[in-house]
């Protein structure tokens, strides 16, 4: 069964963080984009889904008969599972009650709202266009359009944050009930206006201390909350972690379509072209991909560093049954060294990180490189 | 061949950026030899790395035909000279090869350190001295205070001391006549056995060895077997000639008074020793010509590839710089730190530093150095005296009787303002003060005696910094004294970093451990765990400092099913170890090594 992931890179406005592809100044592309994504469809007609995800860019800040017309092709051109779990992403702004509504009636099951942050300078810092209260509107819409299972992100480690105010941010997602609240630290990228202020000494940094005391604080607030810690910036309640970004750690496949999308499909990982327009022509000309097929050392590493990130952890077994030998006989020292800095646990069958190997799981990752 | 009174054989001493080189081009010119076209800059230094430090490195030397005023043609040979204190032995045999040298001293500037230097060289070898005011088109050019400062400070007449500029060709014929008619032709019989003075010698991958000598007595042809009458080896002639800008002029025979060049199949330069004395094996010199020296290394390195697969190339590196480079040393070394690697010992710091740059540019190699280090004598308590280059190599503290490090004699010139400034820098750095001279109203020269250890690391930078650039240095050395020396160990969680090691005065020991533990704080990046810095005298702990551990190092959110890219950073983010070297359980990048070595802020 794969999952469908389906990239819109629209947005009202670049945030000063984001270096995901996604343009502001291109909605006129939007129906020829929306046109070729259907005619992209076509190589994948038939395939079976279980998970659906519109990402981006804001998927909602299209108009929404575009976007209700590409939900439409998915479930004509796919075998869509019944009860698969529709994603659509959305920021604050761009969608109201009726536009959930209609996604709602044509069939998407979750959503993913942008929120950030829950206080007005942190969302000015990140340059984001909505402010909490537009956010806390867009969850209750949400809600009142029959949205239960629900994601909002929280973003920490900006400069100008302190403890206390992610916490009432976190506080008021919580009482909000939702369901699946995604939290991440601030990374800056170099390609963006926050990696440019960042080298020249312009933007206010947070430590690496108190970063992990806010993120700890968080943790263990979400927690004691009933949510679980699923994944390293992923908690959820019971029965709502998100089954389409699961399929990323657990390596099953996934269609991407789209400008800048990835696929896992077939034992290979393969990329779109990045621009709108090149993405367009790519289609028009059905431009080949260049393919990347997963070696057997490069499928042992992923099954490492990705499985790892589910806190769970990974099961020796589930190893064995994919690559015909026990994980033990490649990666005794490393287990031998990790467990011994307290960085990973050892189960019986499972392998995992401790909160300890969560803080610095890169460093772990990287002895599982082959 | 010309006739020996038609000869002057000169050299140019100024201090640095005073316009040697410039003038040298100059005169070039107006003898006609070199065309516009031709030109280069600074046509004698002929070094890459020479050009951009505006520094002569070895000694050159060329010989212009030149018509004066009296309608007689001269020819002069120009030996240029090191204007660096590192190479003072070499600066000392160009001098030997001449009769007289032109004092250039910039009017703006005066006179400075190194003019003074040389200037006694050139005067403990019976030289005619000939100053020369450069520089006068400069707006600050105060020629006639100038010219008071050389008679008051040196002691000659400069009234008639051509007023030039090098730059802009101005008086350079007035500096031609006066070389004719002051500097002396030189003396000499060419009847008498040969003996003629290796000034400079380099290595050329067609020729091998081309000597440069100045003959003093007799004639040297084409054919001759010369025996080089300290080193005891003997070769046959195949070529002599003079040196001409443009390249070498082929000669039947060269006899007392020219200057000039031969080559003999020679393989290697340590066999042509500076200052060695050329004789011939049928009719040898009873006596050598005085004043040869072997010169050694002050100032000794570790130095290791940054990769430790380049040591190969390392080492071929080093034996090609020691073709041409026969003060250059070195010999195979290890350290559980840095791998394998070369002890090199050099003249001093700028001879160091020459050399690890041309490795670097020449040869491409990225190297790791370790702190320089003098050559301590440690006299231990069985009686045995030892000579200890390399700090690893010190012997345990009950071991020693005593230990005595070198001592230069330095002098320092400094405008009187910054006096104060620079007394505080040699008190700090354990100088010893003899006396203070004035020059004039505003600049004093400083005479202190300074153990070499203290000059090693960043005192010309300091000095630069505490006199806004304006003091000038220059020191020789002068002997071992005894001394409270003590080995500072650098411990990183526990384990000893050999490559850190370093011979420190007692007095000196606790201040610099702590800043070297603070500096490796800040180059030592995060690890898994809490990593102790400490700084010791044998068992004892003067300093400590604590890298923290790593609280964070996680990819946050994993979006969108790019997993390529976030394998590529985590690949990337394990290449970036490797380059680090392995101490222990603690992962150390090579800046570490190197932030050690300036701790001057």
């Amino acid at each position: 069964m794969n999952g469908l992931y389906i990239h819109l890179p629209f947005c009202l406005k670049k945030c000063l963080y984001c270096d995901f592809v996604s343009f502001s100044d291109c909605f006129s592309k939007a129906p020829v984009y929306i046109d070729a994504l259907i005619c992209e469809m076509q190589e994948y007609r038939g395939e079976k889904l279980d998970t659906v995800y519109f990402g981006g860019g804001t998927p909602t800040s299209l108009p929404e008969e575009l976007l209700l017309k590409l939900i439409c092709a998915v479930f004509e051109n796919f075998e869509v599972k019944k009860n698969a779990e529709i994603t659509v992403e959305c920021n604050p702004k761009t969608a109201g009650l009726s536009y959930f509504k209609n996604l709602k009636n044509a069939g998407v099951n979750r959503l993913s709202i942008g929120t950030q942050s829950l206080n007005d300078s942190e969302l000015a810092f990140l340059g984001r266009v909505h402010s909490a209260e537009d956010a806390k509107k867009c969850i209750l819409d949400a809600k009142k359009a029959g949205f239960e299972n629900i994601n909002a992100d929280l973003m920490f480690g900006l400069g100008i944050q302190t403890k206390e105010s992610v916490l009432a941010s976190l506080d008021e997602l919580i009482s909000l009930k939702i369901p699946h609240i995604s939290c991440y630290s601030l990374i800056i990228e170099e390609n963006t206006p926050f990696g440019k202020m960042e080298r020249e000494g312009k933007l206010k940094l947070m430590d690496e201390d108190t970063e992990r005391d806010i993120y700890l604080s968080i943790s263990k607030s979400l927690i004691k909350n009933g949510y679980n810690h699923y994944e390293i910036s992923n908690y959820a309640k019971d029965g709502y972690l998100s089954c389409h970004n699961t399929k990323y750690w657990k390596r099953a496949p996934y269609i991407g379509l789209g400008a800048a999308s990835h696929s896992f499909y077939q034992n290979k990982r393969f990329q779109n072209p990045d621009g709108i327009c090149e993405y367009i022509d790519f289609v028009k000309n059905k431009g080949r991909r260049t393919k990347e097929i997963v070696s057997q050392d490069d499928a042992i590493s992923e099954f490492m560093f990705l499985g790892l990130r589910m806190l769970s952890g990974i099961s020796k077994n589930e190893f064995k049954k994919e690559f015909g030998f026990c994980l033990n006989d490649i990666f005794q020292k490393e287990i031998n060294e990790l467990t011994a800095l307290n960085l990973l646990e050892e189960n019986g069958d499972i392998l995992r990180l401790t909160p300890r190997g969560i803080d610095v799981s890169n460093e772990v990752f990287i002895r599982f490189l082959i | 061949m010309a006739d020996k009174k038609n000869i002057r054989n000169f050299c140019i001493i100024a201090h640095i950026d005073h316009g040697k080189s410039t003038l040298a081009d100059r005169l070039l010119e107006k003898t006609g030899i070199v065309s516009e076209r031709d030109k280069q800059d600074q046509l004698l230094d002929d070094m890459e790395l020479e050009r951009e430090r505006g520094i002569t490195i070895k000694a050159r030397a060329v010989r212009l035909v030149y018509k004066a005023n009296d309608g007689e043609e001269y020819i002069l040979n120009l030996i240029d000279t090191p204007g660096h204190v590192d190479f003072n032995y070499e600066v000392s045999r160009s001098l030997a090869a001449c009769e007289g040298a032109i004092l250039i001293v910039d009017a703006a500037q005066g006179i400075e350190a190194q003019t003074l230097a040389n200037t006694y060289l050139a005067i403990d070898h019976d030289l005619e001295l000939m100053p020369v005011i450069n520089k006068i088109d400069l707006p600050s050019a105060r020629p006639e205070a100038v010219i008071e400062e050389i008679e008051n400070i040196i002691g000659i007449p400069a009234e008639d001391a051509p007023k030039i500029s090098a730059k802009n060709g101005i008086g350079i014929e007035e500096v031609l006549e006066k070389i004719v008619t002051d500097i002396p032709a030189p003396k000499g019989d060419e009847k008498a056995p040969l003996k003629a003075l290796i000034f400079d010698s380099y290595y050329d991958a067609y020729k091998g060895v081309i000597i440069y000598f100045r003959v003093v007595d007799g004639e040297l042809k084409t054919g001759d077997t010369i025996r080089l009458m300290m080193t005891g080896k003997e070769f046959e002639v195949v070529e002599v000639g003079y040196l001409q800008p443009t390249g070498f002029l082929k000669a039947n025979k060269l006899s007392a008074g020219e200057v000039g060049y031969l080559t003999a199949s020679i393989k290697n330069v340590q066999d042509t020793r500076v200052g060695d004395t050329i004789t011939l094996k049928d009719n040898p010199a009873k006596e050598p010509l005085k004043g040869y020296k072997q010169v050694n290394p002050m100032v000794y390195c570790g130095i290791y590839p940054a990769d430790g697969a380049k040591y190969e190339d390392l080492r071929e590196a080093l034996a090609k710089l020691q073709l041409n480079d026969a003060s250059l040393v070195y010999e195979p070394e290890t350290s559980i730190a840095l791998g394998f690697g070369f002890r090199c010992g050099f003249l001093g710091l700028l001879h160091m530093e020459i050399i690890q740059e041309r490795l670097e540019r020449e040869y491409n190699l990225d190297l790791v150095t370790t702190a320089p280090s003098v050559i301590y004598k440690v006299t231990k308590t069985n009686g045995e005296c030892i000579d200890i280059a390399n700090p690893t190599n010190m012997p345990d503290g009950s071991e020693i009787s005593y230990m005595e490090e070198p001592i230069v004699k330095a002098d320092i010139m400094v405008p009187t303002e910054f006096v104060g400034n620079i007394m505080e820098l040699c008190q700090d750095r354990r100088g010893i003060y003899h006396n203070m001279t004035y020059i004039d109203d505003t600049r004093a020269q400083l005479h202190y005696d300074l153990p070499l250890n203290e000059i090693i690391y960043d005192f010309f930078d300091a000095l630069k910094s505490r006199t806004k650039g304006y003091a000038s240095f220059d020191y020789e050395l002068s002997g071992y004294v005894k001394s409270d020396l003590v080995k500072l160990d650098i411990l990183l969680n526990g384990d000893m970093v050999d490559a850190l090691s370093f011979i420190v005065h007692e007095s000196k020991a606790y201040a610099r451990g702590r800043r070297i533990a603070e500096k490796l704080k800040e180059s030592i990046p995060r690890q898994l765990f809490e990593i102790p810095i400490q700084a010791a005298v044998g068992n004892k702990i003067i300093a400590r400092e604590t890298v923290k551990a790593l609280r964070k190092d996680v990819l946050a959110k994993c979006y969108g099913g790019d997993i390529t890219r976030k394998k590529k950073l985590l690949e990337k983010q394990k290449e970036g170890k490797k380059r680090m070297r392995q101490v222990g359980s603690v992962e150390v990048p090579q800046e570490a090594f190197m932030s050690v070595l300036k701790l001057d802020e």
